[in-house]
């Protein structure tokens, strides 16, 4: 589904709760005319778990669009064995291959992207702009976090990942 | 020898207490079988000091206090229910802990990391001692400089630094190498400063350096491991330099330790 130029993504996770609560009140509605007289506001309500992860998904979306631009401009690239705890809060671009991905299912995927130097964790809190797959060459921006907020290695907060070739880079 | 002791303690606390709650239920006193959950629950929290030392964390050894407190915190009725709960437990924590050990590597560098340096990175300071102690304060303060710069990605700074120093270095008719080292820092740096890729050509170190470098050096190619290789050994020289001459930078250039590890790293 498309809103303006953003792709909104819902997670199979929103789908299959829409779908097991559907089925719950389907099945609760035959056999009970309780929940038959208050379907005026279930039904809706049944809706609403899919339309509340889709604009949160929307908003994220059009908030990290909002960034790119101002990452891209900012960033330094860097080779992923030269980043260390002391570029905590620094923009970052790094170029690699994704070896691994992770959670997409839940749209905050997680990614292992490599260089020639070593490989890093990059995770991100929507759904990339175009999808990312095991293989693919990727230009990552983001800024460098702790794993767990105020502990852990450093790992890349993702704004955008592209596919290499989409940036039209000459590598 | 004390993180042994810890590893070793985390199933036999676990298990003693599982261990006294089947001798107190079969005395009859279960009365007193609330108490032995104690076990567990120091166990949970010796396992999470052990997750904490380490430089890469485990979320699930971390939070295992939390769940012992969960679990514990209210006494089951069932003295039987209890001695299961505990001996389950006490088994998750004994696979979390080899978990730990194969997964998230030695304990310890993390908890010592802004304290003192490191064992491999001690070896390669020490081999250079001898030759750059020499080295003057006012370039040892630079390479410093230009080190924590990096590590930082202050990649602008580096440049502006890294150039000065080799400037003053040829002028004074310093250590040649070390020039060497400042010219590549700033060269690359100031590819990352303008994200440019690695160029065709680019500075390396002399056959007559290798003696004081970290890594055996590519002579000869011109390839990106190359390029890398000689950064490397550029950023470590430095490190060396300034940890060796300029004593007032140590404390500074511990911050940086994480960095000169992973340049240390094969």
């Amino acid at each position: 589904m498309k809103i303006g130029n953003i792709e909104v993504k819902i997670t199979i996770v929103a789908v299959a709760v829409f779908v097991i609560f559907t089925i719950f009140l389907l099945i609760a509605a035959v056999f009970s005319p309780a929940v038959r007289s208050q379907l005026f506001w279930m039904i809706p309500g049944l809706f609403l778990l899919l339309v509340i992860p889709a604009v949160l998904n929307y908003m994220s979306r059009r908030e990290y669009a909002d960034m790119a631009p101002v990452y891209a401009a900012q960033a330094k690239s860097v080779r992923i064995k030269l980043i260390n705890e002391n570029m905590i809060g620094k923009p970052v671009r790094v170029e690699g291959v994704v070896e691994q991905v992770r959670f997409r299912f839940l749209n905050r995927p997680q990614f292992v992207v490599a260089d020639r130097s070593g490989e890093i964790a990059v995770k991100m809190f929507t759904s990339p702009e175009k999808d990312v797959k095991k293989g693919d060459i990727v230009e990552v921006l983001g800024m460098v976090i702790r794993r767990y907020v105020v502990t852990g290695d450093p790992v890349i907060n993702c704004v955008s990942i592209r596919n290499v070739a989409e940036t039209g880079k000459k590598r | 020898m004390t993180f042994v002791i810890a590893d070793f303690a985390v199933p036999v606390l676990a298990f003693c207490g599982a261990g006294f709650a089947i001798l107190a239920y079969g005395a009859g006193v279960v009365a007193y079988l609330q108490f032995t959950v104690l076990g567990c629950v120091l166990a949970s929290f010796l396992l999470a000091y052990l997750a904490w030392c380490r430089p890469k964390k485990d979320i699930v050894a971390l939070s295992t206090p939390i769940y012992a407190l969960i679990f514990f915190a209210v006494p089951l009725a069932d003295p039987a229910e209890t001695i299961i709960l505990e001996l389950l437990y006490a088994a998750s924590l004994t696979v979390l802990l080899v978990r730990l050990k194969y997964r998230f590597g030695a304990p310890g560098t993390a908890a010592l990391a802004k304290k003192e340096l490191a064992g491999p990175l001690a070896g390669y300071l020490d081999r250079t001692r001898d030759v750059l102690q020499g080295t003057g304060a006012e370039i040892a303060h630079y390479a410093a400089v230009v080190v924590l710069r990096f590590a930082r990605g202050e990649y602008a700074g580096v440049v502006q630094v890294a150039g000065a120093a080799a400037a003053e270095l040829k002028s004074a008719g310093g250590m040649a190498v070390l020039g060497r080292a400042f010219s590549i820092v700033q060269e690359q740096a100031a590819c990352f400063e303008h994200s440019r890729p690695c160029p065709d050509s680019f500075l390396q170190f002399l056959p007559e350096d290798s003696v004081l470098l970290a890594k055996s050096p590519a002579f000869g190619r011109s390839d990106d491991a190359a390029y890398d290789l000689a950064l490397e050994n550029a950023m470590l020289l430095l490190f060396a330099a300034a940890w060796n001459a300029s004593e007032r930078d140590c404390p500074q250039l511990l911050s940086a330790q994480d960095l000169a590890l992973r340049l240390l790293a094969p």
